[in-house]
């Protein structure tokens, strides 16, 4: 079977050539197939006397799979020809492009590939605006391929454009058959399109003149070459036929074209010589430097999460807002699942502090979805959320929405403005569009904030917690920590911002005296200055400590703040009492112990720094390693000059050889076997006692041996 | 809602359950995180120490499922250059056969996959998938992809193997997979029969040109292999289906080895006594705390997920312990047969009603995927939960507990009587 691709700018006439192209070869005796390829579906429309038929794009959206057919999609036409008709979307809904993949897909599953055919001709729209127009391209599809240009500027760059896909889908083999001149009575069109063909390195094949047997046949539904077979007409498309039997059958060459560069087109837009081209499209398929095109993934800033995941993540942060993913199942499985597998094992044995929800919902787009657009789904989606009794609902997008272009704004104001009462934010994330995992977490804490009602007046003794994670206190025992810490100055936690908390936790946020970062990471001050923004307050300027020394100064303030001077004074007596007890029981073991500590997570280590120092341990290198999702934050420190920015796994090598150390501690998930022991670098909670219980765990480690016996095991 | 993976993550895992393939996925870095995890956690084949060669871009530090991490970028222009690129850094690794699957925002694009391999002259080890399987059954395009994946190395017939097995329908996200392959194959090998693998659960490439050769391919779960039992039965291999559905609970694995002994004509006994002694056990056990076994009876259960699994888990759940079917729903991808075997089954002991009702609040035990079970458990909504879905929670368990075979059964019945304590 040989495939024929027949591209042309829209309008330009492909419909009618390709049928009567396929009329022409039929009556040569071959077996045709004609593959309309156009969203306004009238490719094949000669060949059936005028009527449309059904399109695989229709007939996806209203057959379920199982119960589909090809013969339901292929009609027999004039001279014995197989029609089909791709179709597409409603104008501004969805993906044409998507459209033509999924035909091309529909076909294949449903056996077109052993119907019994001699040629294929595809009749494809104009421009090669997308990848899904350029399918047919492809070297599985097309052998060879026929350009439709009249002598107009804008036909010829189509036809240019199209060469330069087809240099991009290049099989090594030459298939451009030729220009076809459909002519428009232009004023030199003949020369020029010659011109344009030979700079282009192919040629005309055949010139059609304007003429009046095309309207008489086409008002009846019918081609020239059907309705007057021995007209010029016909003769021109016979001769096409022919050209394309005789490239088929190797008697003559197609060719690999030379698109023109942008200089060369203005050249023959001028009528002027057509000066030497450079290979423009070659060089931007492969990347040339000055196009600004992308040659490598070194080139990009890769990121590991997606804008929708962190969006996500926060709105489940609150336990009563309904989630809706807008996307495929795909999505929703791999967000929940990220989450669920940490949430759930650590609730089920009693580690974590509240009940996880689970008021996720997924709009499940398929394909068939994606090229009609998903509106429905969402609409259909919400209106289930709603029913359910749920008052704020947010709804997230992901990549597919945001590729085929869903009015999501339309259907969440349309649900809104029928539902008063109902709150439904927005976050057109699109995927990774919007960027990674903070990024979307930011944009739906944009919404979330302005869930906080700033007219509640604060109450004493409350407290808000702000943070963009808080691993810190995700134990009973750390968050026991924390609720001892503050019920010491008589402090009630009002509102965790953002995590296990609820829309009317959201919303009394202001009932609290003060709002503390959980860290002081650059997350956690991003999130402050948004709520700062929205209702004026600013955060404590002391974050929740971690460690003997921050630890004493919070204390010393939230003792100022309350009016508690002498109840902070004796808990810092207390504490540094039993610190230099620990430190005096435990220093023999860290004297002089050589210790690297590689830092991925770029987190303020100051409480390690403090008590390794205050053991007499010998710090040999302390490596901050750099990460995406950190970009442009800075290190805050004390020991900013013990400090190692950029550091990475090479340099570790290198120390673990040089430095001899005798202690590694790290987030690495898999430090480097039996160079040296090594220990975990973890949340350890909050206050001044965990850290002690961690350099308990360290001692131990020390004393433990390098690596565990299961290591020595074999692979299954 | 209930967290089902979909074809798109089918595909990939798929391809991952094949011990020296790799899935490229073409796609952004969301995508990858969660599946390159999975692999590692249900089919672990790098070394710790490994790990070092792989800090490299496409990688990124973890062996499994290697991306493109698209971005807004690469859909408007396109990334042929990442495909071509990574495809080189992927092949560095040396894998018997890569598949480059598209994310769901990719398929979107239309990057020639096609050209890429051809210019990086790797026809003969990288196919490609380019059919958008995002929201259809997990199941149908696991197996569609594994014959995908067969048709390319097109194996072929020229020694078959009189008396040996493969294993179709089991995949690498089913619980403990590794487990119930190893019983079950040995049960059947316990009546004379050889194996030679199972396609989708651990085969290498090798294997998979080799099981064209099988005399039987003896299927766990049909609709987990769809597509791939008219493969082999295409190329002479004689597929054998239990009338009971999957081997899931004692009845079933009874019917399931009964079932291949008839068509092989090979002697069951012994199979069946290792079955037997677990029924003996089991047995033992209920005598021995007849409280707590007597707490189970007239429980009312849900039970969500695979048809052929759902089917025999109900009758044989409603059979041995008398339990109540209350909600009884399959998966999307469900096998028509075990469907109409199901709601058969609920009409005859007057449960009709429970067809097709997502899991019930309130009932005493849940049986679907882990988020589901595990959540409506922690809120109080059902006492027992027991995760029988595709893994999406569970992984970290040492003592085999699948839920297929004997040893399924057991792990079963173990969850049950472990939750109806003190009750």
């Amino acid at each position: 079977m040989y495939q024929v691709a027949v591209y042309g700018k829209g309008g330009i006439g492909k419909s009618t050539m390709s049928a009567n192209i396929s009329v022409s070869l039929a009556e040569m005796g071959l077996k045709v197939m004609q593959v309309g390829c156009d969203p306004k579906h009238d490719s094949t429309r000669l060949l059936l006397e005028g009527r449309a038929q059904t399109t695989v794009l229709d007939y996806v959206r209203n057959v379920p799979v199982g119960r589909r057919k090809l013969e339901d999609v292929i009609e027999v036409g004039t001279s014995g020809v197989l029609c089909t008709e791709a179709g597409g979307p409603e104008p501004g809904i969805g993906c044409a492009g998507r459209g033509i993949l999924t035909t091309f897909d529909t076909l294949k599953k449903l056996g077109a590939e052993n119907l019994d055919t001699d040629v294929r001709i595809y009749d494809v729209l104009g421009d090669v605006v997308c990848g899904g127009f350029a399918v047919p391209l492809r070297g599985e599809y097309a052998d060879g391929i026929v350009l439709v240009t009249s002598g107009e500027f804008m036909a010829m760059y189509a036809a240019n454009n199209i060469m330069k896909g087809l240099s991009n889908f290049d099989t090594g083999k030459p298939r451009l058959i030729g220009i076809i001149l459909n002519s428009r009575g232009v004023e030199g069109e003949d020369e020029t399109v010659r011109r344009f063909a030979k700079a282009a390195g192919t040629e005309v094949i055949a010139v059609i003149p304007r003429h009046k047997l095309f309207s008489e046949a086409e008002a009846s539904g019918h081609t020239v070459r059907e309705m007057f077979p021995e007209s010029d007409v016909a003769a021109a498309v016979d001769s096409i036929a022919q050209r394309i039997i005789d490239v088929r059958d190797g008697k003559v060459s197609a060719v690999i074209p030379t698109p023109l560069d942008d200089d060369q087109m203005s050249d023959l837009a001028a009528g002027r010589e057509i000066r030497p081209g450079c290979g423009n499209s070659i060089q931007a398929r492969s990347g040339c430097s000055g196009c600004g095109r992308r040659n490598s993934i070194k080139e990009t800033n890769v990121m590991s999460s997606c804008a929708a995941y962190g969006a996500v993540a926060a709105y489940l942060k609150i336990e009563d807002v309904a989630v809706v993913i807008h996307g495929p199942a795909s999505c929703m499985y791999l967000m929940d699942t990220a989450r669920a597998k940490s949430v759930l094992e650590l609730f089920s044995r009693g580690m974590y502090g509240s009940r996880p929800n689970h008021n996720l919902f997924c709009t499940m787009m398929d394909d068939s979805v994606s090229i009609f657009g998903g509106t429905e789904l969402l609409e259909r989606t919400l209106r289930d959320v709603v029913s359910r009794g749920y008052r704020d609902v947010a709804v997230v997008t992901t990549c597919m929405p945001g590729i085929i272009g869903d009015d999501s704004r339309a259907v969440v104001k349309r649900i809104s403005d029928e539902n008063p009462g109902v709150r439904i934010d927005l976050v057109e994330a699109d995927g990774d569009v919007a960027g990674e995992y903070n990024d979307g977490f930011m944009m739906a804490a944009d919404n979330i904030v302005g869930m906080i009602d700033t007219s509640i007046e604060p109450e004493p003794g409350l407290v808000n917690i702000i943070g963009t994670s808080f691993f810190d206190l995700h134990t009973r025992a750390h968050a026991e920590g924390m609720t001892r810490m503050l019920s010491r100055f008589g402090l009630k936690e009002n509102c965790r911002f953002l995590d296990e908390t609820s829309t009317d936790s959201v919303r009394g946020f202001c009932r609290a005296s003060f709002d503390m970062m959980i860290n002081d990471t650059a997350g956690c001050r991003e999130l402050a200055s948004k709520i700062t923004e929205h209702t004026g307050r600013e955060p404590f300027p002391v974050p929740v400590p971690v460690g003997l020394y921050d630890y004493e100064e919070w204390i010393s303030m939230v003792g100022r703040q309350m009016g508690m001077q002498e109840e902070a004074s004796k808990e810092i007596r207390y504490i540094e009492g039993e610190y230099a007890r620990f430190i005096r029981e435990h220093a023999p073991r860290f004297k002089g112990k050589r210790i690297i500590i590689m830092n991925k997570l770029t987190h303020n280590v100051d409480w390690l720094l403090d008590i390794l120092l205050d053991l007499g341990a010998d710090i040999v290198r302390v490596g901050f390693v750099p990460s995406p999702r950190k970009a442009g934050c800075t290190i805050v420190s004390r020991h900013f000059d013990m400090i190692t920015e950029n550091y990475d796994t090479d340099q570790l090598e290198v120390d673990l050889d040089t430095l001899d150390p005798d202690l590694l501690i790290s987030d690495l998930s898999r430090p480097v076997r039996g160079r040296c022991r090594s220990a975990r670098f973890s949340k350890i909670g909050v206050g001044a006692l965990p850290v002690l219980e961690y350099a308990e765990y360290l001692e131990n480690v020390m004393r433990l041996p390098k690596d565990e016996g299961w290591k020595g095991g074999r692979k299954v | 809602m209930r967290t089902l993976p979909d074809g798109f993550n089918g595909a990939v895992m798929a391809v991952e359950s094949i011990s020296d393939a790799m899935a490229f996925l073409h796609g952004p870095g969301g995508c990858r995180v969660r599946q390159m995890v999975h692999s590692t956690a249900v089919f672990p084949r790098e070394d710790p120490d490994d790990v070092r060669g792989y800090f490299i871009p496409y990688f990124n530090g973890y062996p499994r499922v290697p991306a493109t991490y698209l971005d807004e970028y690469d859909y408007i222009n396109g990334a042929f250059y990442k495909v071509v690129e990574g495809l080189d850094v992927v092949n560095s690794k040396n894998p018997e056969l890569v598949v480059i699957v598209n994310s769901p925002g990719a398929a979107l694009i239309g990057d020639n996959h096609e050209k890429a391999i051809r210019d990086m002259g790797l026809q003969s080890k990288v196919m490609y998938m380019d059919e958008s399987l995002v929201s259809m059954p997990m199941t149908s395009c696991y197996g569609h992809m594994l014959r995908a994946v067969l048709e390319f190395l097109e194996p072929s017939r020229d020694h078959p193997m009189e008396g040996t097995f493969i294993l179709l329908g089991m995949t690498v996200l089913d619980k403990d997979w590794r487990a119930a392959t190893e019983e079950l194959s040995g049960l059947l090998e316990s009546m004379g029969l050889k194996f030679i693998c199972a396609p989708g659960a651990g085969a290498s490439t090798t294997d998979l040109v080799e099981s064209v050769n099988a005399e039987f391919a003896v299927v766990v779960s049909p609709e987990s292999c769809e597509g791939l039992t008219e493969f082999y039965s295409e190329h002479g291999v004689k597929v054998i289906r239990s009338p009971g559905g999957a081997p899931v609970g004692f009845d079933a694995v009874e019917t399931w080895l009964r079932n291949v002994a008839d068509i092989t004509g090979m002697d069951p006994s012994s199979a069946l006594e290792v079955l037997y002694k677990a029924k003996d056990r089991v047995y033992e056990k209920f005598v021995g705390m007849k409280y707590n076994a007597l707490r189970i009876k007239g429980m009312t259960f849900s039970a969500a997920g695979v048809a052929s699994i759902v089917r025999p888990l109900t009758e044989w759940l409603y059979s041995y312990l008398a339990m109540a079917p209350v909600a009884v729903k399959v998966d999307p991808g469900a096998d028509p047969q075990e469907v109409e075997a199901l709601a058969g089954f609920l009409q005859s002991i007057d449960y009709s009603d429970s067809m097709g009702l997502e899991p019930k609040v309130g009932c005493g035990a849940v049986f679907c995927e882990g988020i589901q079970a595990y959540t409506m458990q922690i809120e109080g909504s059902c006492r027992i939960a027991v995760p029988i879905g595709h893994s999406s929670m569970g992984l970290d368990d040492i003592i085999p507990r699948p839920i297929y075979g004997i040893q399924g059964a057991l792990f079963i019945l173990d969850e049950i009587l472990h939750g109806v304590r003190g009750s």
